[in-house]
């Protein structure tokens, strides 16, 4: 058990230690959900009240495009380097690649979540400083992250590459981008918790169901 | 081509030819015209049938990703394939019949919906299987990310479907018409025609999948000997 | 109030055209793969039989 998860922060330590050398992966997801938050701006025209009920359909559209760039390199990179044969020798279970991979991804998603939040608050003048509010994007982003991670192992070795992944990724994480969103914009607009709580219900299913899904079908994904 | 023709299909051929024409029959002579929708309430009658068909057809595609992940034997993946296919052809006939059955019923050819939208996303991610495998040169591989992407897709469905449900409950469509069932007046005759277009729809879809599972099974052998010849 | 049936028998033939193309359609795709299939086998089993001589 314990050389597992040490095999496991030994993956992500890897990508993260490349990450914080180049830092070009975070910067191009960030100039990229800015950008995003930009180009909104001008797509919807919108006055204050209709803002706060789109907000946070701009905020997760905003996450999932940026999280599409981070979930590409994730996989992309080992391909090109070869370093995934090496990642196979070790004598460890596969799918602590996939959650390696999982958490590298994800705090790279976050730490975009972190930055473009309050540049967010500041553009749509929304307050976006809730607890509750954080959860439902770590959830949301686990949700994503889970079957992304899955998805971009295969769509990192088939001949489109990168333009695969969102094809495979978008309609089966409706759930997520639905319920994620739901639940913001209650949790922005102080609905019944009642409400929020079974978005938030979805949410974990959704994210125990493909995690689980992803542990036993991640083998076939990585034999050479 | 590798085999000939086994006298169950063919027997299956002229069992569809003879239902499609009886069904035909039902449909335009024997069932009467519905009262509240008149002619177009007769697209029904095989709309219904290729809604379920598709439906069976992703599960049995699902069923055969499942069994070739386990045991590695490609006639499952080819199963599946060919299940798929035909799942997205009698799902595209779903979908636009089911269009052509809105717009005098409902005044419009869409509604968001949970039924249309989990649908349309239900086909979304078959066509999507299909790209996935295209981008791939390895047999070996194509078979076993087709087995995984078809499993993760399909269990995506009844959540997609229940999740925009609830969205739709708890915020009830805010344009048209909240489309769940249509009145519709049903007597004897048109519950027989029904019944009997069911049961073609099952017969059509076996004839269909074994067909298209038997031209696999030749792709997949010539591919072996395009093999064969570039590596002598 | 009874109200007169309305006349969609235009949406009715327009899906029976749909439920008879889309079928043929794929009659057609696979009657075309099968035979593409048989004249490659033909020609990679000549080849195979020039190799050997």
């Amino acid at each position: 058990m314990k050389s597992y998860l040490q095999a496991i922060l030994a993956i992500a330590h890897k990508d993260l230690a490349a990450e914080i050398r180049s830092r070009e992966l975070v910067s191009a997801m960030l100039v990229f959900s800015l950008l995003v938050v930009l180009i909104f701006n001008f797509a919807l025209d919108l006055d204050k009240s209709a803002r706060e009920n789109v907000a946070a359909g701009v905020l997760w559209v905003t996450f999932t495009f940026a999280g599409t760039l981070g979930l590409n390199r994730t996989f992309a990179a080992e391909k090109d380097r070869g370093s995934l044969d090496g990642l196979l020798l070790a004598p460890v279970d596969r799918t602590a690649i996939y959650f390696g991979k999982l958490i590298s991804t994800m705090t790279f998603m976050l730490l975009v979540e972190i930055v473009v939040l309050p540049v967010f608050t500041i553009l749509y003048g929304i307050s976006l400083f809730n607890l509750p509010l954080f959860g439902v994007i770590l959830l949301g982003t686990f949700g994503y992250g889970g079957v992304g991670t899955l998805l971009a192992c295969m769509a990192a070795q088939t001949r489109t590459r990168d333009v695969m992944l969102p094809i495979l990724l978008f309609p089966v994480t409706v759930p997520v981008m639905l319920s994620a969103v739901r639940a913001s914009t209650g949790i922005l607009l102080n609905a019944e918790w009642s409400d929020i709580l079974t978005w938030i219900n979805i949410l974990v299913v959704y994210d125990v169901i493909f995690v689980a899904v992803a542990v036993m079908v991640f083998d076939y994904l990585i034999e050479e | 081509m590798t085999t000939s023709t086994p006298k169950v299909l063919q027997t299956l051929n002229i069992v569809s030819i003879l239902m499609f024409i009886i069904s035909l029959g039902l449909i335009f002579f024997y069932a009467p015209r519905e009262v509240v929708m008149g002619e177009a309430q007769r697209i029904f009658y095989y709309h219904v049938p290729s809604a379920w068909v598709s439906f069976l057809a992703f599960g049995v595609a699902v069923v055969g990703g499942i069994a070739f992940l386990r045991t590695g034997n490609h006639k499952w993946d080819r199963l599946g394939l060919a299940s798929v296919e035909v799942g997205i052809m009698f799902a595209l006939m779903t979908l636009f019949s089911g269009m052509l059955w809105a717009r005098p019923s409902w005044n419009t050819w869409w509604t968001w919906d949970p039924r249309l939208t989990t649908y349309a996303i239900l086909l979304l991610i078959y066509f999507a299987y299909l790209m996935l495998r295209q981008g791939i040169e390895d047999p070996d591989k194509r078979a076993r990310f087709g087995s995984v992407y078809g499993i993760v897709g399909f269990i995506s469905v009844p959540i997609t479907y229940f999740s925009i449900y609830l969205w739709r409950t708890i915020h009830p469509a805010l344009f048209g018409t909240n489309s769940s069932e249509t009145k519709m007046t049903m007597e004897p005759a048109m519950l027989q025609t029904f019944i009997f277009c069911n049961i073609f729809g099952a017969v059509l879809y076996t004839t269909f999948l074994w067909h298209r599972f038997r031209l696999e099974n030749d792709t997949a052998h010539v591919e072996e000997l395009r093999m064969k010849a570039s590596n002598a | 109030m009874f109200t007169q049936t309305p006349d969609t028998s235009w949406y009715m033939i327009v899906g029976y055209i749909v439920f008879i193309t889309l079928p043929t359609l794929f009659i057609v795709s696979m009657i075309w793969r099968q035979r593409n299939l048989k004249k490659d086998e033909e020609m990679i089993s000549s080849l195979l039989k020039d190799e050997k001589k």
